[in-house]
C-alpha cells in the first residue's frame, strides 16, 4: 500500500521567482491525485520536490510521515516517471526495468524473473528481449511504467507521460493507468495541463495557477462547484459574466451584470458591493421559447444574438455574443429542428441559480478562456 | 551510379563534381598515393658495401680523366714549342718564364731552354701520350668494374629495412615505449578529460560552461612549440615547479622530470587534451538529462550512473578521442624532442634521424610504416574489444 505525501507550507523559489507558494495539501495514501494545471504555473516543481530533484525553499515535504529534507532522489521511496519516459535506449527492455534491482544488488536471475512478472502486469509479455526503440509509443510507456513499479515505490510520480501519445492510445492508457494503480495500491501523483486526463483518472485534483493551489478537490467538485474564477474558466467551458454583487440572500447573490441582474449560488461569501462574475457551463444553460410564460422562466435569462452554430453531432454548439466581444456557449442536444436558428436570429437563453456560481472577479482578467 | 545521379539531383553537376574531385584528390593523393610510395620505398634496399666500391671507383675514374686532360693540355704546349723551334724561334717557354728582378717568384722554366730541341720535345710528347692510354685503358677497366658494382648496389625489395628494425635492439625497444607511452598518455588524458567533458556538457550552468570552454579553447591559441617550451621552463630541474617544491621543502633535491618520460607523458597529456575532451563533450551534450535523472531515482549511486548511462551513451565519443589522442602521441614529434632527455627518445624522432641524417629513406619509410600499422592494429583490436563500429564513431 502507497504511503501519503504531506506537503507543509511548501515554497520554492528560483532568484525572484517563486515557482510554488505556499502549498499545502495532504495526498492520501493510495490515492490516484493529480495537479492540474497550465504549463509555467508550478506543478512540475511541486513533482520535482517531491522526488527530491530540488529541495523546496520553505516548508517540508513528508512523505509516510517522514521529513524528506536531504533526501535525494535516489533515497526516496519514490519513482518518477519522466514527460519523455527517459528509458535507457542502450538496454534492452528487462534491462530497463530491472534497473531499479540491479542498483538494489539482486541478482540477474531474480532481475529477470520481476521483470518478466512486471511484463505481465503491463501486458507485453515476450518483449523482455527488444531493445526500447523497437517499441511502439504505448508500449514504451508501459516500460516506463514497469521500471517505476519494479523498485515497489510507495509513492508513483508521473510528469505528463501521456502528452506524446495520439488521442486513441492516450484515452486507452488512462484506463490502462487507472487500472495498475488500483491493483498496485501505489499512491499515484499525476502531473497534466490536460483536464480530461485530470477528470477522468483521479480520485481528487488539485488546481494550479501561478505556483498557487487554488482548489483541491474530487473532480465532480473541481468541475460543478469550482472555488476560484479560475478555476472555473480552466477546468471545462464556463461562460462568464462580469459584474458587481447588488444583493446577497439565503446562499445566492444577486449580480448585475451589462446583461442584467442574475442570480446565482454564492459559496464564496460575496459581499454586497464586491467585484464579481457570475460562471454557467454551456451544458446548463437553456434555449427559451420568446413567448414562455415569465413564471415559468429559470431564474436567469437574457437575450442575444446568435452569432455562430456549430454541429458536433450529438450536440449542437450555438454561439451568442456576450460581453466585451467574448462569445458565450450554449450546449443544446441534438433533438431540435436546425433550421428554425439562424445567424443573426435573437434568442432568449435562461439558467437557473442552481446552475451557476457567483466568485470574486481576479484582478487582471487572466481567465484563460479554455 | 543510381547514387551518383541521386546526388546530382540533388546537389547539382557544379556541386557534385567539387565533392567527387575533392574526395578523390584527397583519397587518392593525400591518401593512397603517399602510403603506396612509402610502402615501396620500405620494401627497397640496396647493398650498402656495393654502392660504397661504386663510389670509390667512381672517384677513380674521376681522378684518371683529370690527369689525362692535364696531359693532354701538356703536349699541346709541347707541339706548340716545337713549331717554335723548327721555325728558328725563340723558345716560348724561355721567353714566357723565369725570375725577374721584377717577378721574382715566377716559375722558371721547366727545363732549361737551351736543352729543348725539337727531338727531345717529341721523346716527352711520346712519354706523355704513353700515360694517357695508360690512363684510358684503366679507365675502361674501371667501367666495366663500376657497371658490376652498380649492379651489386642497385635497389631491390626485400624485407632487409624491415628486419633491421627487428634487429636494432634499441630502435626496437624505442618502438615499443613509444606505444605504450601513447596508451599511457591516451588513458591519463581520459581520466583527466571525461570528467571536464561531463562537467562542461551536464552540469555547469550555461555562463560558467562557455567560461570553462574559453579558458580550454584560448592556451590553444598559442602554438605547440612554445607551449610545450613552456612545459619545459615548468619540468626542468631548476624549472619553476622545482624551485617551488624546493623552497617548500616537499622534495630536498629537484626531480629529473625529463630523465625518464616522465615530462613527455605530461607535456603530451596537455597537448592533446582538446581531442580528448570534444569529441566526449558532444557525445554526452546529446545525452537527455533526463535519464541522468531517471537513473537517480531509481537509486542509483553516481558511480553507477555514469557506468551504465552516460558512458554506454558517450562511448563513441570516448573511442574517437581515444583514437586521435593515441595517434597524436604516437606520431609526435616536437613533444618528445623538447621535453625528452637523452633516454626518452620517441620513434619519431628514430624516423627523423633516418630519413634526414641517414639518408636512408627506405629505412625510414620501413619505420614510418611499422608505426602506422601497429596504431590502425591496436585501434582495431580496441574497437574490437570495446564493442564500438565505425557507423558508431562517424555518427
Amino acid at each position: 500500500m502507497g504511503m501519503d505525501v504531506e506537503l507543509d507550507r511548501v515554497t520554492m523559489r528560483f532568484g525572484d521567482f517563486t515557482a510554488v507558494r505556499d502549498a499545502d495539501l495532504t495526498i492520501r495514501s493510495g490515492e490516484f491525485f493529480s495537479f492540474l494545471g497550465p504549463s509555467g504555473c508550478g506543478k512540475t516543481t511541486i513533482l520535482r520536490m517531491v522526488s527530491g530533484f530540488i529541495e523546496p525553499s520553505e516548508g517540508v515535504v513528508r512523505i509516510g510521515g517522514r521529513d524528506m529534507a536531504g533526501l535525494g532522489p535516489n533515497k526516496r521511496p519514490t519513482a518518477l516517471i519522466f514527460q519523455n519516459l527517459a528509458l535507457f535506449p542502450l538496454m534492452k527492455v528487462w534491462e530497463n526495468i530491472a534497473f531499479g534491482l540491479e542498483v538494489r544488488g539482486i541478482g540477474k536471475s531474480e532481475r529477470r524473473k520481476r521483470a518478466e512478472q512486471l511484463l505481465d502486469l503491463i501486458a507485453l509479455p515476450d518483449q523482455a528481449d527488444k531493445l526500447v526503440t523497437e517499441l511502439s509509443g504505448g508500449q514504451r510507456q508501459r516500460v516506463a511504467i514497469a521500471r517505476a513499479l519494479a523498485v515497489e515505490p510507495e509513492v508513483l510520480l508521473l510528469d505528463e507521460p501521456l502528452s506524446a501519445l495520439d488521442l486513441k492510445l492516450r484515452q486507452h492508457m488512462r484506463a490502462e493507468l487507472r487500472a495498475i494503480q488500483k491493483k498496485t495500491g501505489v499512491t499515484f501523483i499525476y502531473i497534466t495541463h490536460d483536464q480530461g486526463e485530470a477528470l477522468t483518472m483521479s480520485d481528487r485534483v488539485g488546481v494550479m495557477s501561478q505556483g498557487v493551489i487554488e482548489q483541491v478537490g474530487a473532480p465532480d467538485e473541481i468541475y460543478s462547484a469550482p472555488h476560484t474564477a479560475f478555476v472555473a474558466t480552466f477546468v471545462g467551458e464556463n461562460n462568464r459574466f462580469a459584474g458587481r454583487v447588488t444583493d446577497v440572500s439565503d446562499g445566492c447573490a444577486i449580480i448585475e451584470t451589462p446583461r442584467g441582474l442574475f442570480r446565482a449560488r454564492n459559496r464564496e461569501n460575496l459581499t454586497s458591493g464586491e467585484m464579481a462574475s457570475v460562471f454557467v457551463r454551456p451544458e446548463r444553460c437553456l434555449l427559451l421559447d420568446a413567448d414562455r410564460p415569465a413564471a415559468k422562466r429559470p431564474d436567469n435569462s437574457f437575450v442575444s444574438e446568435v452569432e455562430r452554430i456549430d454541429l458536433e453531432g450529438a450536440y449542437i454548439n450555438l454561439f451568442v455574443r456576450g460581453d466585451q466581444g467574448r462569445s458565450l456557449i450554449v450546449h443544446l442536444t441534438n433533438d431540435r429542428d436546425l433550421s428554425k436558428l439562424a445567424q443573426g436570429q435573437q434568442v432568449t437563453i435562461g439558467f437557473s441559480a442552481d446552475a451557476a456560481v457567483a466568485l470574486p472577479s481576479e484582478g487582471p482578467d487572466n481567465a484563460a478562456a479554455a | 551510379m543510381q547514387a551518383v545521379q541521386d546526388f546530382v539531383r540533388r546537389y547539382g553537376g557544379i556541386m557534385t563534381a567539387y565533392i567527387f574531385l575533392g574526395c578523390g584528390i584527397w583519397m587518392v593523393g593525400m591518401i593512397v598515393l603517399p602510403q603506396l610510395l612509402m610502402l615501396e620505398k620500405s620494401l627497397t634496399y640496396s647493398d650498402p658495401a656495393a654502392s660504397a666500391r661504386a663510389a670509390q671507383i667512381q672517384a677513380n675514374t674521376d681522378r684518371l680523366f683529370v690527369e689525362i686532360t692535364r696531359a693532354e693540355r701538356a703536349v699541346g704546349r709541347l707541339q706548340t714549342r716545337i713549331e717554335a723551334l723548327e721555325a728558328g724561334e725563340p723558345d716560348p717557354e724561355v721567353q714566357r718564364g723565369g725570375a725577374t728582378l721584377l717577378n721574382p717568384f715566377a716559375a722558371g722554366p721547366r727545363q732549361p731552354a737551351e736543352a729543348a730541341t725539337p727531338e727531345t720535345l717529341r721523346a716527352e710528347i711520346v712519354d706523355l701520350e704513353a700515360q694517357i692510354d695508360g690512363n684510358r685503358l684503366v679507365i675502361a677497366e674501371n667501367d666495366r668494374n663500376l657497371e658490376q658494382a652498380r649492379l651489386a648496389a642497385a635497389p631491390r625489395y626485400g624485407l632487409a629495412n624491415y628486419r633491421e628494425l627487428v634487429e636494432n635492439d634499441l630502435n626496437r625497444s624505442i618502438f615499443f615505449k613509444t606505444i605504450w607511452a601513447s596508451v599511457l598518455v591516451t588513458l591519463i588524458c581520459l581520466v583527466v578529460c571525461y570528467p571536464i567533458a561531463f562537467y562542461l556538457a551536464k552540469a555547469a550552468p550555461g555562463e560558467q560552461a562557455a567560461l570553462l570552454m574559453l579558458a580550454l579553447i584560448v592556451p590553444y591559441w598559442i602554438n605547440e612549440i612554445l607551449r610545450t617550451f613552456a612545459w619545459l621552463m615548468l619540468l626542468s630541474d631548476g624549472g619553476v615547479i622545482n624551485e617551488l617544491l624546493l623552497v617548500l621543502g616537499v622534495i630536498g633535491e629537484p626531480i629529473r622530470w625529463r630523465q625518464g618520460n616522465g615530462a613527455v607523458i605530461i607535456g603530451m597529456t596537455y597537448a592533446y587534451i582538446l581531442f580528448m575532451i570534444f569529441p566526449i563533450y558532444n557525445t554526452i551534450d546529446t545525452l537527455d538529462k533526463n535519464q541522468i535523472e531517471a537513473a537517480r531515482d531509481l537509486g542509483a549511486p553516481w558511480w553507477r550512473i555514469h557506468l551504465r548511462v552516460v558512458i554506454p551513451h558517450a562511448k563513441p565519443g570516448i573511442a574517437v578521442g581515444c583514437i586521435m589522442t593515441f595517434m597524436l602521441a604516437a606520431g609526435s614529434y616536437a613533444v618528445p624532442l623538447i621535453l625528452g632527455g637523452t633516454t626518452s627518445k620517441w620513434f619519431t624522432e628514430v624516423i627523423y634521424d633516418a630519413f634526414n641524417e641517414g639518408n636512408d629513406w627506405g629505412l625510414g619509410s620501413a619505420y614510418a610504416f611499422t608505426l602506422l600499422t601497429t596504431c590502425i592494429v591496436f585501434i582495431l583490436v580496441m574497437m574490437r574489444l570495446f564493442k564500438v563500429s565505425l557507423q558508431d564513431i562517424a555518427k
